[in-house]
């Protein structure tokens, strides 16, 4: 079955979101900072009344902070909540097909693959699935990754 | 919720209004109509039912004249010439919602398209694409009027669209159900956790915070150039001297992480005297802005367990604003004056031996039941609260059951498992369920009121513990209540085989200190690792696991596990973890011991409320060797005797 999804860059990789999970895409908002929230968090948005969480997926997915302004906004609902993930620019809505599907391979950062469902294998480009259920989990459970990661050493 | 008890008044003073409004309507309209309330009884929020006033009365007018057809109309249509709306509320998992329900004309998609696209409101595109739930959602866009005509009663520009508007801006929903020639349904749903409360509006650093009224006692303005009237210091500490009184100083720039002057080197310092639960402190503000009647729109989990925020609002200017957790923030800033406790009124127990300095709060539903005392439930395990008609409930060999959500509810009465005697006058038409979730299936356990929730420090007293289906009793100081575990009153009731977990769960209960905590390894009792962020579990677990001839040392999270791993190298025979913690979570902490040179062959045993399938993978996943629901005591211990034994197994092998 084919499926549409609404994708976005960070840095050169390309991501995308099922298209009826995603409520809007917005250009940047006026970000109101949480003091003592994780890293990740860059803040609240007033969105026509309703208060978004605002992530940064790359400080999500541990990845390094690059100068690039984070231009862009994808609006989703995550366990009744409005989350806004800021992204560095929005690509096209794509359709994917089942048969350009793969799970996610161990190369990927443990980081980010945590948060991936998986990889369509379109032309020209490798599209990664974010699973929006992990996000909402890893969420909810309040994880940060920087202390769990201090056991091992 | 501290903001959520103020001001409670039934729903019916609004609603009862209706009968007047459609009487009146008669006359206009020329229609035969019969109103109907149920539910007026359920109680919201004063500020909140006022803000819905105007709603309501809109829908039910709408209703009226642009739902119920003309008594000829329905009479040649094989309808009743008197047409219904019915007026229904209730409390529905943590919201009220409101049904108003008319069987009148409903709604015609054709219709609803056709004006759309006159009015431009779509395109073409669009209205082939759109779905039925759509379609009708297209009377809430602006500027939209069915009617043919702008009647006097519900037209004059003032549409659906300001309904569903205002319903919206106290963060409530509208949802509309209708069938052509049937009659149309439209739902409000209004959430509980939210209020509109009066607020003090503050600034610190760059930020706007929004303190609830409730909360203030007074403010005070400090000038520390003054002799009498100034901010001292007690072993480093900032206090002041509130007629006579010390009253501890919090800055809210150093609770949020500010870098900031501090108070003393300020001219003038702003404090604003706030009331925690069982003792006063002066937070110190940049400055006071101003007053302001907000609503509380609530916080993502992740927000939440800062401990710092109840919640966030949306300021006149459009900015968003947090709101200040005052009892988290006296907590995170561990500020306790215990000299004022007792004058203040106190609504947790304060433990004023207790040495313990993370105050933990418990949040419970209370219910009545057939006993004159009131009975809670840990409200993190109730998963939703349903109202069934008692004719709705069906038999299916013996137990009770009703249709719930396309599956079959097991309902299960609190009052017969615990044996309190039924006093039949109480049989009322409608049975108040308290949905719960034990192994991925749902189940209804029947109570008789349900009253409100409490969040309170008290602790819970398991000495009386001894009746299946009751975890202890909590002394608030004004009454005891009856702590009820709705795990074992459903398993008592519907006996499950444990087939979550690969450890059998048959064997008898093991007397106390007798068990397998001294057996195996000579004299040396067990040492077992506690991990669970719940102050409340960890003492329950804790007492049933100390019981049995345990040692037990307990931490509250993930993190502070491994530096107790670390400080008492890893000397523990077993680790028991919670899974939703703070920081670090059970997931997480079993994948680090895994994946740990010297800890990964200790035996780690899952414990959570939420054990169904997926978690339970998870959970084996992540290196848990037996994952176990929540509050089982003689599963628990029968489990831990099994994995002991294992590992025993494992090492002389």
């Amino acid at each position: 079955m084919n499926q549409q999804l609404t994708t976005f860059y960070i840095g050169k990789d390309l991501y995308g979101i099922e298209v009826m999970r995603v409520q809007e895409v917005t250009g940047s908002l006026n970000t109101i900072p949480v003091p003592l929230a994780p890293q990740f968090v860059k803040g609240l948005i007033n969105l026509r009344g309703q208060i978004a969480t605002s992530l940064g997926l790359r400080e999500l997915f541990g990845l390094p902070a690059e100068q690039i302004k984070n231009d862009a906004s994808v609006v989703c609902k995550l366990d009744g909540n409005l989350i806004s993930l800021c992204v560095d620019s929005i690509g096209d809505v794509m359709e994917v097909q089942e048969s350009q599907f793969e799970t996610a391979p161990e190369i990927i950062p443990g980081g980010v693959k945590r948060f991936l469902k998986g990889i369509y294998k379109i032309d020209g480009a490798l599209l990664s699935l974010i699973d929006l259920e992990r996000l909402s989990l890893e969420l909810s459970n309040n994880s940060d990754q920087k202390e769990s990661k201090s056991i091992n050493n | 919720g501290e903001m959520m008890k103020t001001r409670m008044q039934p729903i019916g003073n609004v609603l009862n209004k209706f009968h007047r409004v459609v009487r009146d309507l008669w006359q206009e309209l020329r229609k035969n109509i019969a109103i109907t309330i149920s539910g007026a009884e359920t109680e919201l929020d004063k500020s909140l039912l006022e803000a819905i006033k105007d709603p309501l009365t809109h829908i039910v007018r709408n209703s009226c004249d642009h739902g119920v057809e003309l008594p000829q109309v329905r009479k040649n249509s094989g309808k009743a010439e008197q047409g219904t709306i019915a007026i229904r509320s209730y409390h529905e998992g943590g919201q009220v919602v409101i049904e108003i329900a008319d069987d009148g004309k409903g709604l015609n998609k054709d219709v609803l398209l056709q004006k759309a696209l006159e009015k431009n409101l779509i395109s073409k595109e669009q209205s082939a694409q759109m779905t039925e739930k759509e379609i009708f959602n297209l009377i809430f866009a602006p500027g939209f009027s069915t009617a043919s005509q702008i009647t006097n009663v519900s037209g004059r520009g003032v549409g659906m669209d300001v309904v569903r508007t205002n319903i919206e801006k106290i963060g409530g929903t509208v949802d509309l159900l209708s069938q052509d020639g049937r009659g149309t349904t439209i739902r409000l749903k209004i959430p509980l956790t939210l209020a509109i409360v009066p607020a003090l509006i503050v600034s610190c650093g760059d930020g706007t915070f929004a303190i609830p009224q409730v909360k203030l006692a007074e403010l005070v303005r400090v000038d520390q150039s003054s002799q009498e009237n100034r901010i001292e210091y007690l072993q480093g500490a900032p206090v002041y001297r509130l007629r006579g009184k010390i009253l501890p100083l919090i800055d809210l720039n150093s609770v949020l992480g500010h870098a900031h002057q501090d108070a003393a080197v300020r001219p003038i310092t702003n404090i604003a005297v706030l009331n925690a639960e069982t003792y006063s402190f002066g937070l110190i503000v940049d400055s006071i802005q101003d007053t302001a009647d907000i609503v509380v729109k609530p916080l993502s989990r992740l927000l939440k367990s800062l401990h710092v925020y109840s919640g966030a609002t949306i300021l006149g200017d459009g900015s968003v604003a947090l709101i200040l957790d005052v009892q988290g923030i006296a907590k995170v800033a561990r500020v306790r004056n215990e000299a004022n406790a007792p004058e203040k009124t106190t609504v947790g127990a304060t433990d004023q031996n207790s040495n313990h300095h993370r105050t933990e709060f418990q949040d419970f539903l209370l219910v009545h039941l057939q006993s004159p005392t009131k009975h809670a439930i840990i409200l993190s395990y109730v998963h939703r609260l349903e109202e069934f008609k008692r004719s709705d409930i069906e038999i299916s060999a013996k137990r009770r059951v009703v249709r719930y959500r396309g599956a079959i509810l097991p309902l299960i009465s609190a009052n017969e498992l615990l044996q309190y005697p039924q006093d039949p006058q109480s049989v009322k038409d409608t049975v108040s369920v308290v949905v719960v979730e034990k192994a991925g299936h749902l189940y209804g356990v029947e109570v008789d009121t349900i009253l409100d929730t409490l969040s309170t420090t008290a602790d819970t007293d398991t000495t009386l513990a001894t009746e299946n289906g009751i975890i202890g009793n909590l002394n608030t100081g004004q009454e005891l209540i009856v702590v009820i575990d709705p795990f074992q009153i459903i398993e008592a009731a519907v006996p499950t085989r444990p087939k979550l977990t690969p450890v059998s769960g048959e064997k008898p209960l093991i007397a106390k200190a007798t068990g397998p905590a001294l057996t195996g390894a000579g004299l040396t009792p067990k040492r077992i690792l506690l991990v669970e962020d719940m102050a409340f579990f960890r003492k329950l677990v804790t007492g049933v696991l100390e019981g049995a001839g345990y040692q037990v040392v307990s931490a509250s999270d993930g993190l502070e596990a491994c530096q107790i791993l670390d400080s008492e190298n890893g000397a523990f025979d077993l680790i028991i973890s919670d899974i939703e913690m703070p920081r670090m979570n059970g997931f997480q902490f079993a994948t680090a011991i895994r994946a740990h040179a010297k800890y990964k062959h200790l035996p780690m045993l899952a414990l959570s409320s939420r054990a169904d399938k997926s978690y339970l993978q998870q959970g084996l996943k992540a290196g848990f060797n037996s994952y176990l629901e929540k509050m089982q005591p003689p599963l628990l211990l029968n489990s831990i005797e099994d994995v002991l034994s294992l590992s025993l197994g494992g090492k002389s092998a």
